[in-house]
């Protein structure tokens, strides 16, 4: 899978503007950080991947298949090969952990046994096997982050969205979350990921894609955060 | 759709009635209130339709004949009168039966003190199919060779026609007020379960359901709080009707309220239905705002 912004611009209907001639290139199983102050257009490219906007102008593509055109009733065959990790988590605090995993493979029609399989093998990638009945209240916010990401790659998307996966953690319980997402991208898994947190960039290392104001700044291969920012 | 699915979705539903117990319940009881008002509207409508048609049937035609027919001329101009289009009976009252009716309310001998001579003419009675065919009839007849006069409270009729016509529509007028009354109650009942639910449903859309999987639960939860109102509603109508039927028949005697099963069951029917379509109709309108993600 890979993505191609070309030109891309997004104004939302409140007349901000989110998003200017944007045009940026990923390749499959990359891991790229997008980062920037807030409001720099970070959680729009974001928004824009797995077609929760539309752009305004310009062409969006991933996988040669252009989102701008594509119908409403496809979209959400498009977010069954994404998968999607938030800030808050956006667990169901009614349904256990197992649950909240499972729930991803109920609403595309799996099967039960496929359930019985994936779930368990999911919960011990990311290390909460002894944890599957307990509800989200339960958990620090770092497990749920797991449950998060449990749940974003259940369904073995090729391109994985955090918007800020990090940023309700604390420092170390962040980078126990940096090691999962690199060991799912050292699978083949394409991350692209939004973030505030410098120590982490600056040490990693990837590809950074800098924005400011809604435009890109600075892409560099082996990039750091940036004192421009 | 997948046998595991229709468990989710079977499961889901449960789940969800059971969780949002008060506001199912306050669904339920909106539904129930409508449906009770809109089953005794139908009654009512009903009740009047068929009040209105035992009045219009009832409307006859008074013939009255020369006094100097014999009683052949007299049953050839009747027979002529049951030949036209319209017309149910023609009934009979001769001169002397007319005087003997009179006779039986008084003490003296009016055949003697009349002179010996009955003045009275023979009458026939007219019955129509349907009130509005009288005035054309009444038409018809006077012209006849030996009719004298025709009867039939003109004006009378004329508003007998106009009151009914006006009572059928504007108790559909009711019925359907009441009936978009009720889907608009319950979508926003149901908008408040679909509302504590949206975050269940934004990580559905997320992580990439269809829109009809997603609607199939609350789909499913609003046809049955319908349905439950529904039943609760019947109950309380059959009972309160049977009930009010048989007062008035004890008391009102000349007040004629339908009292078949045929009717009672289908006035059950027609709520069930209303109330498992209201609901699920309402479910949609609640869920449609919350799909676009």
């Amino acid at each position: 899978m890979f993505i191609q912004l070309t030109n891309v611009s997004k104004t939302y209907p409140n007349g901000v503007r989110a998003l200017i001639d944007a045009s940026l290139r990923i390749n499959k199983g990359e891991f790229v950080f997008l980062v920037g102050a807030s409001g720099a257009g970070k959680s729009t490219i974001i928004k824009l991947l797995f077609r929760e906007e539309r752009a305004s102008r310009g062409q969006v593509m991933i996988n040669g298949k252009t989102l701008n055109r594509l119908r409403d009733g496809r979209v959400p065959h498009l977010r069954r090969n994404i998968g999607i990790i938030f800030q808050d988590f956006k667990l169901l605090p009614t349904k256990s952990v197992h649950d909240n995993v499972a729930f991803a493979l109920q609403v595309v029609g799996a099967s039960t046994r496929e359930i019985r399989e994936k779930v368990p093998a999911v919960l011990s990638l990311v290390g909460l096997e002894k944890k599957a009945e307990f509800f989200p209240t339960q958990l620090s916010g770092g497990e749920q982050q797991r449950v998060c990401i449990a749940r974003a790659v259940v369904n073995n998307p090729s391109l994985v969205l955090a918007d800020e996966p990090t940023g309700n953690l604390d420092p170390d319980t962040s980078w126990d979350i940096m090691n999962l997402l690199l060991n799912i991208n050292k699978r083949g898994t394409t991350i692209v990921m939004a973030t505030h947190a410098k120590d982490i960039v600056d040490s990693l290392r990837k590809r950074v894609v800098a924005m400011e104001r809604g435009r890109i700044l600075r892409d560099e291969e082996k990039g750091g955060y940036g004192s421009e920012l | 759709m997948s046998f595991s699915s229709l468990r989710y979705v079977v499961k889901e539903t449960a789940l969800s009635l059971r969780r949002n117990a008060w506001m199912s319940l306050a669904s339920v009881s909106t539904v129930a209130i409508s449906l009770i008002i809109l089953g005794f509207a139908l009654t009512l409508v009903y009740n009047t339709n068929q009040l209105a048609s035992n009045i219009e049937s009832n409307i006859e035609i008074s013939v009255f004949l020369r006094t100097d027919q014999t009683p052949d001329q007299v049953q050839q101009i009747q027979a002529q009168i049951e030949g036209m289009p319209g017309v149910k009976s023609v009934t009979l009252l001769g001169k002397d039966q007319a005087l003997a009716q009179i006779q039986s309310g008084l003490s003296s001998d009016l055949l003697q003190n009349l002179g010996g001579k009955n003045p009275l003419p023979d009458k026939l009675t007219v019955k129509t199919d349907s009130a509005g065919l009288v005035k054309d009839l009444a038409a018809n007849i006077s012209p006849i060779s030996g009719v004298d006069a025709v009867r039939y409270g003109q004006g009378l009729v004329d508003k007998i026609i106009q009151f009914t016509h006006w009572m059928r529509w504007i108790g559909l007028a009711l019925i359907g007020l009441l009936a978009v009354a009720s889907i608009v109650l319950i979508s926003i009942t149901i908008r408040l379960t679909v509302f504590a639910r949206r975050k269940e449903v934004q990580i559905m859309k997320f992580v990439g359901a269809t829109d009809w999987f997603i609607r199939w639960p609350f789909l499913l939860e609003g046809m049955i709080l319908g349905l439950c109102g529904a039943l609760l509603a019947s109950a309380l109508v059959v009972y309160g009707y049977t009930g009010l039927v048989a007062i008035l028949q004890d008391n009102l005697t000349f007040i004629p309220l339908i009292n078949s099963r045929q009717f009672i069951m289908n006035l059950v029917l027609l709520m069930l239905v209303s109330g498992a379509l209201i609901g699920s109709l309402g479910s949609m309108v609640s869920l449609r705002r919350f799909l676009k993600v």
